[in-house]
């Protein structure tokens, strides 16, 4: 039996473990979707006037959404299907999400405008912004330079 | 080999129990016809079609099936060396339990637990727990860019937390991912929330390396506010090249394009106020200090915003200030957009100043039209043009046409219940 095996039978493991101990879980679970439908870019605030008030889809939150996605993914799930986050964070995407969205210039999107040239600039300087979309993944047409 | 992979997983998958009497089927269909040249004058015209849908069980959304994917053809020369190319984003069955947010996914799915962000074939599952515990774990087959085949390769890993919903959420992850049996990552983190009063929250994560037994990063921002209109955030970083880059299938993040013993420093922070529910306007800050090189860089600017149901505005001003003429700039954006009954239209100019002409050039502009118009509430059509003068291109003009269809039925069971005038509906997924 090979490494990879014995991983895969340990993750299926670990996770038919957990769907077990969920037995010992009574909480309700989230519903599987927003009661109410938004519109735009969301302002939780506008409703809810307890921690939620921190989900509030303003200036900032394109920088720090990937502390909620990566703690609470289940609370974006309630107004997001998977396709929304694969616009962004692809394995192999070929159009800038930029250039999908130009009738939504109020969303923060990476790489709008003429960025070839200006990667060379935010690349030295800050390379570690790079680093989670193109440092494993989607970064077939990086090597057509970066050989 | 992957292709049959791939198409041996979607098998299992549809092969799995839909037990329900009706099934819900919904998603998106986004095609785009773009037009853009290279560098050379060569001109292409590629085809691109986004599918994406969702088939739930109707009667209890205990079980469902989510796939999305993009495939291009090329109506005129060949984009990036291929004549045509695709990729399955996401493929994976999901069953849901109705108490302790219980889940368990199959497929190809998109992983985010604490410290780890990654893209597997394989399983992932998560459920809470007593005392406000909750646990995840994933295993499979990593999905990225690589040299080498996927054979040998593995990822698998977990999470666990302990918080009290709205207070502190506070979590430990670990993920191991081999490479042709190899250890290729080994990675352990902490991430945290906290909220001790009303209005100041403590979100970040640290991760360290298990290879080299180093630190990797460390990523905080503290939320202030909202103090009537005002609020605010205070950021800091610390980003170790060698560890965070180890585990890299590109050159970039590799010596010579980066000092692997560099060590940055980040401390910025934001502030936006909100003079109406529309209007407000903001100033950021971030400085990088560089342990190695021994200098620094700044990126600070100000914002301006307008939103409303019918439209809205910014304007944006922001200066690099690195270390080195050739790495400053200066950056201005404007965009208007204005919705009139069923058409939108949006204007969007973005100026680019280099300190330090590239190619002779000291300035980039580019120019953005739009035009959108809802052909039914399911159905819309865009078409932009975009306009382009940089160090690369004297003059770049580049369009696409956009159509944009949402669907859904109701597969089996019963007709769909429609919504009486007048309600509140229950809120969609945006695909």
């Amino acid at each position: 039996m090979n490494i990879a095996t014995k991983t895969m039978i340990l993750g299926i493991t670990a996770a038919l473990i957990a769907v077990i101990i969920a037995a010992c879980a009574t909480t309700k679970s989230f519903p599987a979707k927003h009661p109410m439908e938004v519109q735009g870019m969301p302002v939780c605030s506008v409703c809810h006037t307890d921690w939620r008030t921190s989900l509030d889809h303003i200036q900032d939150w394109a920088s720090r959404h990937k502390f909620t996605a990566s703690q609470q993914k289940r609370t974006c799930e309630l107004c997001h299907a998977q396709s929304f986050c694969a616009d962004c964070h692809a394995n192999k995407e070929e159009l800038k999400p930029s250039d999908k969205n130009k009738d939504a210039p109020e969303r923060t999107m990476p790489h709008r405008g003429d960025y070839l040239n200006q990667h060379k600039i935010d690349g030295k300087l800050n390379p570690a912004s790079c680093f989670p979309c193109h440092g494993r993944q989607n970064n077939e047409r990086c090597k057509v330079c970066h050989k | 080999m992957r292709s049959l992979r791939v198409a041996a997983s979607l098998s299992i998958l549809f092969s799995l129990p839909f037990t329900a009497s009706a099934l819900d089927l919904s998603g998106q269909s986004r095609t785009y016809l773009q037009s853009r040249q290279d560098v050379d004058g060569t001109r292409y015209l590629p085809l691109y079609e986004y599918l994406n849908f969702s088939v739930g069980d109707a009667s209890n959304d205990a079980v469902s099936f989510h796939a999305g994917g993009w495939y291009r053809y090329d109506l005129r020369n060949e984009s990036f060396g291929t004549k045509s190319t695709g990729d399955l984003q996401y493929a994976y069955v999901t069953v849901k339990k109705k108490t302790g947010n219980s889940a368990l996914s199959l497929g190809r799915l998109m992983v985010n637990e604490g410290t780890v962000s990654s893209q597997l074939d394989g399983i992932y599952a998560r459920t809470d727990l007593r005392g406000g515990f909750r646990i995840a774990a994933y295993g499979g087959s990593p999905v990225e860019t690589s040299g080498d085949t996927r054979s040998g390769d593995s990822v698998s890993g977990g999470r666990l937390s302990q918080g009290i919903t709205g207070i502190y959420d506070i979590g430990v992850s670990y993920l191991q991912e081999k490479n042709d049996k190899q250890d290729f990552r080994k990675e352990e983190g902490v991430d945290l929330w906290i909220r001790p009063f009303g209005r100041l929250e403590v979100l970040g994560r640290s991760s360290y390396n298990d290879i080299s037994n180093a630190w990797m990063l460390h990523q905080y921002t503290v939320l202030l506010g909202p103090f009537g209109g005002l609020r605010m955030n205070a950021e800091a970083s610390k980003v170790y090249y060698k560890e965070y880059f180890s585990a890299t299938t590109l050159s970039a993040f590799t010596f010579p394009s980066i000092d692997p013993n560099e060590t940055v420093t980040t401390l910025g922070g934001s502030a936006d106020y909100a003079f109406t529910p529309t209007l407000s306007a903001g100033i950021d800050f971030k400085n990088f200090d560089y342990a190695v090189a021994n200098n620094t860089a700044k990126y600070y600017g100000a914002r301006l915003a307008f939103a409303s149901a019918g439209g809205g505005a910014g304007l944006a001003f922001h200066r690099m200030d690195g270390p080195t003429e050739p790495l400053q700039y200066d950056e201005q954006r404007a965009y208007v957009m204005k919705k009139i009954s069923k058409m939108d239209l949006t204007l969007d100019v973005i100026h680019v100043s280099y300190q330090q002409a590239i190619n002779n050039v000291s300035d980039a502009y580019t120019g953005t039209a739009a035009v959108g118009y809802a052909l039914s509430p399911k159905a819309r059509l865009v078409a932009d043009v975009e306009y382009m003068k940089n160090p690369d291109y004297d003059r770049d003009v580049r369009g696409m046409l956009t159509f944009v269809y949402a669907f859904d039925a109701k597969l089996g069971g019963t007709a769909k219940t429609t919504q009486p005038a007048g309600t509140k509906k229950s809120g969609g997924k945006k695909p």
